[in-house]
């Protein structure tokens, strides 16, 4: 098993040597699996100094559509953007691009091949660049950190705030340490956000990985690596949980980690969370269940 | 103030009287009805009203006298049907259903882009993923999220279609339940650039695919799709594309760039006619039995043709305005350009 995620592993480095980012020196401002609005965002939105666009790798362009096509299109949010289709089943989609963009011009492009400008056409808050990764065989949304070299990030997650709720109870309270519960299953959530360093002012983004620890085992692992389909909704592969069974509360970045059985005595909870570069945090609590 | 409304009266006439002169041809006499400066009217016939769309206004008119009933200023954009609308900003997490007389009918608390397809009203959100269906009093009657992008819809009283950037269809039925629909694959890329389905829901047509790309039409069969009627196109167009039925499911009406087609099922029979320039805006005058279609010219003009359904030219008109609405109610086509509506009767010799 280890040998065939190895194999997978370096096969996929190989690949991913011609991916290139789509813009140059690129800013993240929204994370693949945060919420955006009432769902996920299936991507990642980019600023940087140098407006152009590129595609990541040579592709197709299967896809496009202009904001100001109100007779045949329908209105999206994504305003002007283009869908390329790649190598091994990957797609990629660039969205609220410039009104100059590569449209009809050209079928076939190359990798780093410039197809429009940061703009800031459809719902965009500003001038950013969309961009989307879908593998068409999984039928999966991939997080386009996976794919695309890594970014110097010197960050670490944060884990502001941890809550409790014994499974049946409507309300959280706010985990603390020694607090003193009966035996049974509870529910955690937290409030958990990644910071971006080189924005200029403080940014809060989806992390890459949240772990629980109950007594030093992990018990579960959220991971930001896909998001699927799962029946009429879009959910997070790694819980299966839809943007309204993950993103809880009004807290826009809490966060719901799961049910865990907390047996009576000492328990330890250890959370941890981590960005793409393996920057982690971590919070710990110990708290007692009586029968 | 009063002389140069009435300057602008007149000028606006000369325009109309220019572009729609009393004509003959060998088919219909064509003869002026009414030019609106669009003003607001208090005393109209609210029976005949219909929607109209301008560049940056939006409104309700009567056909018959031309006269206004209500008009307003288009945030982002606007969705309207006979009875309703919503005029939306580009981000809003509120949607507000007015009457079309302006009155509030409902707030719907949602992001995303409305949508009425005849008296059913959708939301595309704002990721173009998911689609919902509400009723005018703002209760959501069914979700559905795709991992593809939708990249176009329709829908008749029972039952609802999308197609989506991978290629696949989905038919919500009036039990809204969402189920994929099997259909085939022939092209070596699959993306749906445009669907339709018949009020009956017997046919549903679509254009898909990448080499090549084809016009399908599937038939409902014992509960079953099954392929009816395939057009393979000669080139693909990896845009968006029109395609819908009219006069009761006779025919399907679909756009290649600047050539028009018309399927005529009676006669199963698929007629052509290329035009100048790329179409624009496609309308049916059930009372006329043809279509009148615009296309966009160089900046600044529209082109706006007759055409009947076995693809023959019966009138060209070149507008110097680079916005086209066209309506119609009997046998009188409506004609919006940037800031003024035209009417003119078609009389058949």
């Amino acid at each position: 098993m280890k040998n065939i995620f190895l194999i997978c592993f370096f096969l996929n480095s190989f690949f991913l040597l011609s991916m290139q980012w789509p813009v140059e020196n690129p800013v993240i401002r929204a994370n693949f699996g945060e919420r955006s609005g009432s769902h996920y965002n299936t991507g990642i939105k980019l600023i940087s100094g140098n407006p152009d666009v590129v595609a990541v790798d040579r592709g197709e362009v299967v896809f496009y559509q202009k904001e100001r096509n109100r007779f045949s299109a329908l209105p999206s949010g994504l305003g002007n953007f283009i869908v390329i289709e790649h190598d091994r089943f990957l797609r990629t989609t660039y969205g609220h691009l410039a009104d100059n963009f590569m449209g009809r011009k050209k079928v076939n492009v190359a990798a780093g091949e410039v197809i429009g400008q940061i703009g800031d056409s459809g719902s965009s808050k500003g001038r950013y660049l969309y961009f989307e990764f879908a593998d068409r065989e999984s039928g999966e949304l991939i997080n386009p950190f996976l794919m695309l070299p890594l970014l110097a990030d010197g960050s670490r997650p944060v884990i502001r705030e941890v809550f409790i709720k014994e499974s049946r109870a409507a309300s959280y309270q706010i985990l603390g340490n020694n607090l003193e519960i009966s035996a049974g299953r509870y529910d955690l959530s937290a409030i958990i956000y990644d910071t971006a360093e080189n924005m200029a002012a403080f940014h809060q983004l989806a992390p890459h990985s949240i772990r629980v620890y109950i007594n030093g085992e992990e018990s579960s692992l959220i991971v930001y690596n896909s998001i699927k389909k799962s029946s009429n909704y879009l959910v997070l592969s790694s819980n299966n949980r839809s943007v309204n069974e993950y993103y809880i509360g009004n807290e826009n970045w809490q966060v719901y980690l799961g049910q865990f059985n907390f047996n009576p005595g000492i328990n330890i909870i250890r959370i941890v969370a981590s960005d793409f570069r393996d920057n982690e945090s971590f919070r710990e609590f110990r708290i007692t269940s009586t029968r | 103030m009063r002389k140069r409304k009435k300057i602008s009266l007149l000028v606006l006439l000369c325009l109309y009287i220019l572009l729609f002169p009393t004509k003959e041809n060998s088919v219909f006499k064509i003869l002026p009805a009414w030019s609106s400066d669009l003003r607001i009217e208090s005393n109209i016939d609210r029976n005949t009203l219909i929607p109209f769309r301008l560049k940056e206004e939006f409104g309700y008119i009567s056909p018959v006298s031309g006269n206004i009933s209500y008009m307003n200023e288009i945030f982002y954009n606007v969705t309207q049907n006979n009875n309703y609308y919503i005029n939306y900003s580009v981000i809003t997490d509120n949607l507000i259903i007015n009457r079309r007389d302006g009155s509030f009918v409902a707030n719907i608390e949602t992001e995303g882009f409305p949508l009425f397809i005849g008296e059913r009203l959708f939301i595309i959100s704002a990721n173009s993923k998911r689609v919902s269906e509400w009723d005018i009093y703002g209760n959501n009657l069914f979700t559905f999220e795709s991992d593809a992008i939708i990249t176009s819809c329709d829908a008749n009283k029972d039952t609802f279609v999308a197609g989506f950037v991978d290629g696949t269809v989905i038919i919500v039925d009036k039990e809204k339940r969402a189920e994929k629909l099997l259909k085939p694959e022939l092209s070596r890329i699959n993306v749906v650039y445009g669907i339709a389905i018949s009020d009956n829901s017997d046919y549903i047509a679509m254009i898909t695919g990448i080499d090549p790309q084809y016009m399908i039409i599937m038939r409902k069969r014992n509960n079953r799709y099954n392929r009816f009627f395939a057009y393979q196109f000669a080139d693909n167009l990896r845009h968006p594309r029109y395609i819908s039925f009219f006069n009761n499911n006779r025919y399907l009406v679909f756009e290649s760039g600047n050539t028009f087609y018309c399927f005529d099922f009676s006669s199963r029979k698929l007629n052509k006619i290329e035009l100048s320039s790329p179409i624009t805006n496609i309308h049916y005058i059930s009372a006329l039995n043809f279509f009148a279609v615009t296309t966009e010219m160089e900046e600044g003009k529209t082109n706006f043709t007759l055409i009947d359904p076995a693809g023959k030219k019966l009138y060209s008109k070149t507008i110097f305005s680079d916005y086209s609405y066209i309506a119609s109610s009997e046998n009188r086509i409506l004609f919006g350009s940037n800031q003024a509506i035209f009417a003119v009767d078609f009389i058949r010799e």
